[in-house]
């Protein structure tokens, strides 16, 4: 092959499962200020790209099967989303990258990315997270340590402007976008949030997304004021409980911990040595670069 | 140009037993004046929990498996999984086409359906004014808001729009009189007003620069104000539930009878433009009810479940030389299309089921046939030429991940569209083919549960027990094993019917085919009182009174 023959072209809507197919990324029609590309080689699918953005920052995801790596595809779609996102002016630009592939990695160093965090994902089920974290919890009710006052707040309910100085503070600029969208537009189909208050402060707040039969938790955090004690062990428990009263059943439950979240990581792992939660399923490395004028 | 002009404004929720006391009270005036001068009555509506659908039978005379809107949601063929009905889906001609052809100029605004705006007349579509942003904003002027209307007025719609922001207590006090106490950074239920609000605001804006702009022009017009704050609010109105706090009580309780109020102002100014030869015909496709048990739930409240919406619309129609009528007529929401056209001097098309309600002293003239509408795109195939990408993917093990739960959620809403093709058979009597889609319904997918539960209790209450039995025998073992939240799962009402009640019901009816009836009598004292009738169940109760 050569690289005339490659042709990297916007994608519409109604060809976005080719996208999917190609970056197992859940991407839906109707998501705002999404941007896809495809990638032909010799006629045949090479590859895919997919690029969220809001005015400051852009999430870019890059995906080339392993029979069309190092034929230039997977440049070609980077450069096709930075160039889109300079033209929409864009300062800052993330990827995603699995551990799986560790090719990916010297991918996106080489493009001048850097290393940001690590993740990994698990999965449970919500009805045995609920369990497991309600021993903890009654004990803990029982020493009297927990307020029994707090204010739970639901999906639109959830005061966002008192909570946005916190999700400024805590989330890199990947998740970030996500978050200032919901702070801006509020939450899209298939999207939840939850979050805690207490005597009008904010103390935890938590979103995710939800397709039939999984819930998955992709952003949470307490308020630096209430980490220590009771909050995060409430919060958990609260959230696990509204979430299995909403999505009841036999649901799947997936969450993800980055290199920060160490509460996280340990309840995953006690629950993976009880057998209720499984061994870090994946794990995804998060790269960062800033997106120079005239760059690329 | 139509003889008379003709308003028609859409105010679901618009409930008898709400509005009442504030009649009596004096406080709604506007409405009191209609009433005095016209007719009115209960509006039976086809499908009053699918707005889509519903309004589609009022604005198109046809029944929705004839107009297409079944559901609110129907397959997306291009891009799998489901999507929002929208205008696009309607088969049938709608109103507007109507009167376009028959030379009629026509403005709307807000009508469901009615997205993205499609030029027969004007229309400010139901996307209007926009997108709410959590800041207190719409976003911008959604694409396809409008139709039929020139860039001038497109720019002036922009500066029409009411922001949530823009609301001060002047606004939000006499639906909130303790707002001041509220502390809005925590407690949210105010901006859920004030979104509501502004919504309504914007588009009676709309509407009402419409009709100053186009005199003569037949108005369909939709505010949601009242809809959207029973559906939030309903759990607030007075007498207090036994769950609500009494503080929580005292800052919400008045907005629901504060929304009426509101509603009627807006009433009394499309009136007063729309001028003193206009007929008006004010239409809610439902209530609510009102008992404590079926409005429990709503913002701020551990059940967030909105109220249950009442199968049971009103409407009111008046105008000059319509005689008024004091006591209450029965109609259909199939009778309002036919009602616009002779209100306005035109003979309704023969295939339409309903009537007028508006007397016509002279045979109304002929409308032309509006194009046929074009048929939606419905479930396709993916495109020849992707599906060889497809395949060639698959050759390296890449699918699409979101193939089988998009499958999941298209299985999802054609089987709502077939529930709903079912109680549409139901409503028009028509019990055989009703059953024939329940059947097909029972054999596999999302439904088949409460299909099956559905068509088994139709044959009791035929007294066909044996067929009963045969359906409901295979199912006991899964309804014994559900919780509550395995039976929502499978589309059953739980609010007010347990697991318990299911097993019991199906207990009973499986003790009558096997001519057990002091098994029945036993299943029927331990279900106890429902709070509405079940017709298999009622049966069984008549053949145990002595």
């Amino acid at each position: 092959m050569t690289a005339t023959q490659l042709a990297v072209v916007p994608c519409g809507p109604d060809r976005l499962r080719l996208v999917r197919a190609v970056s197992q990324l859940p991407l839906r029609a109707g998501l705002p200020n999404l941007k896809t590309w495809l990638a032909f080689q010799g006629g045949r699918l090479a590859g895919a790209a997919a690029m969220r953005h809001d005015a400051a920052d852009a999430v870019a995801w890059v995906a080339v099967p392993a029979p069309y790596r190092r034929l230039g595809v997977g440049r070609a779609l980077l450069d096709a989303t930075l160039k889109s996102a300079r033209n929409l002016g864009v300062a800052h630009c993330g990827t995603w990258q699995g551990v799986v592939d560790a090719g990916g990695w010297a991918f996106c160093e080489a493009a001048g990315f850097r290393h940001a965090d690590t993740l990994e994902y698990f999965e449970t089920s919500l009805a045995e997270t609920e369990g497991f974290l309600s021993a903890y919890y009654e004990g803990a009710r029982r020493r009297g340590g927990l307020p029994e006052n707090l204010g739970v707040h639901r999906d639109a309910e959830v005061p966002w402007a008192l909570f946005k100085p916190l999700l400024e503070a805590e989330f890199n600029a990947i998740l970030g976008l996500r978050l200032g969208r919901i702070v801006t537009h509020g939450l899209v189909a298939g999207e939840w949030a939850l979050a805690l208050t207490l005597d009008g402060a904010p103390v935890a707040v938590t979103l995710g997304s939800a397709t039939e039969g999984r819930v998955s938790l992709d952003a949470y955090t307490v308020a630096p004021a209430f980490r220590q004690g009771w909050a995060h062990l409430v919060c958990k428990y609260r959230l696990v409980k509204t979430l299995l009263a909403r999505f009841p059943g036999d649901t799947r439950y997936g969450f993800s911990a980055g290199l920060a979240h160490g509460d996280t990581r340990t309840i995953a792992r006690v629950m993976a040595q009880r057998g209720l939660c499984t061994q870090a399923l994946k794990t995804e490395r998060i790269y960062q670069r800033d997106l120079e004028p005239g760059h690329g | 140009m139509a003889e008379r002009r003709f308003v028609l404004l859409g105010l679901d929720g618009l409930e008898p037993a709400l509005f009442a006391p504030l009649l009596r009270a004096g406080l709604m005036p506007h409405l009191a004046d209609l009433l005095r001068r016209g007719r009115h009555g209960p509006l039976t509506p086809i499908l009053a929990d699918c707005a889509p659908a519903c309004w589609g039978s009022l604005v198109t005379g046809v029944w929705p498996d004839a107009h297409g809107v079944l559901a609110a949601r129907e397959a997306d063929g291009p891009n799998g999984g489901a999507q929002a009905a929208d205008s696009a889906s309607l088969r049938a001609p709608a109103l507007w086409e109507w009167l376009a052809a028959a030379g009629i100029d026509s403005v709307r605004v807000g009508l469901p359906l009615s997205h993205p705006a499609t030029a027969a007349g004007g229309c400010v579509s139901d996307a209007y004014p926009g997108e709410f942003r959590q800041g207190g904003t719409w976003g911008e002027m959604p694409p396809g808001a409008g139709a039929g209307l020139d860039a001038e007025a497109w720019g002036l719609l922009d500066e029409l729009r009411v922001h949530p922001q823009d609301l001060d207590g002047d606004a939000l006090g006499p639906l909130m009189p303790a707002l001041a106490e509220i502390d809005q950074n925590v407690d949210r239920r105010p901006a859920f007003v004030g979104v509501a609000l502004a919504r309504t605001f914007s588009l009676h804006n709309a509407a009402t620069w419409l009709l100053e702009q186009r005199p003569g022009a037949a108005a369909l017009i939709r505010y949601p104000l009242l809809d959207e704050l029973c559906r939030s609010f309903l759990a607030y109105h007075p007498p207090r539930l036994p769950a609500l706090g009494e503080a929580d009580f005292g800052r919400y309780q008045g907005v629901v009878a504060g929304a009426c109020r509101l509603a009627d102002m807006l009433l009394g100014r499309l009136v007063a433009l729309a001028g003193e030869e206009a007929a008006v015909l004010l239409v809610s496709t439902h209530g609510f009810r009102l008992e404590p048990e079926f409005r429990a739930g709503g913002v701020g409240l551990p059940d967030a479940a909105p109220p249950d919406i009442r199968p049971e619309g009103w409407w009111l129609l008046a105008g000059p030389g319509l005689d008024a009528e004091p006591e209450p007529r029965a109609a259909t929401v199939l009778d309002l299309a036919p009602t616009v056209f002779a209100a306005l001097g035109l003979a309704p098309p023969a295939a339409w089921p309903g009537r007028s309600l508006w007397p016509a002293a002279v045979p109304g003239r002929a409308c032309p046939q509006p194009p046929a509408a074009v048929a939606p795109p419905g479930v396709s195939s993916v495109d020849d030429k992707d599906a060889v990408l497809l395949a060639q993917l698959a050759e390296i093990g890449l699918a699409d991940p979101l193939a089988q739960p998009l499958a999941a959620e298209q299985a999802a809403a054609l089987a709502e569209q077939e529930w709903n093709r079912y109680r549409i058979l139901m409503q028009r009597g028509e019990t055989d083919a009703a059953c024939g889609v329940l059947a097909a319904l029972c054999r596999g997918g999302p439904l088949a549960l409460r299909a099956g539960l559905e068509l088994g209790g139709i044959l009791g209450a035929l007294g066909r027990w044996a067929e009963a039995a045969r359906l409901l025998e295979p199912l006991l073992p899964v309804v014994e094993t559900a919780d509550a939240g395995a039976l929502r799962k499978a589309g059953l009402p739980t609010r007010w019917l347990s697991p318990e009640n299911y097993r019991h019901g199906i207990g009973a009816i499986l003790a009558r085919a096997r001519g057990d009836l002091a098994a029945v009598r036993r299943h029927l004292d331990a279900l106890g009182s429902l709070p509405f009738g079940i017709p298999s169940l009622q049966r069984l109760r008549q053949e145990l009174e002595p």
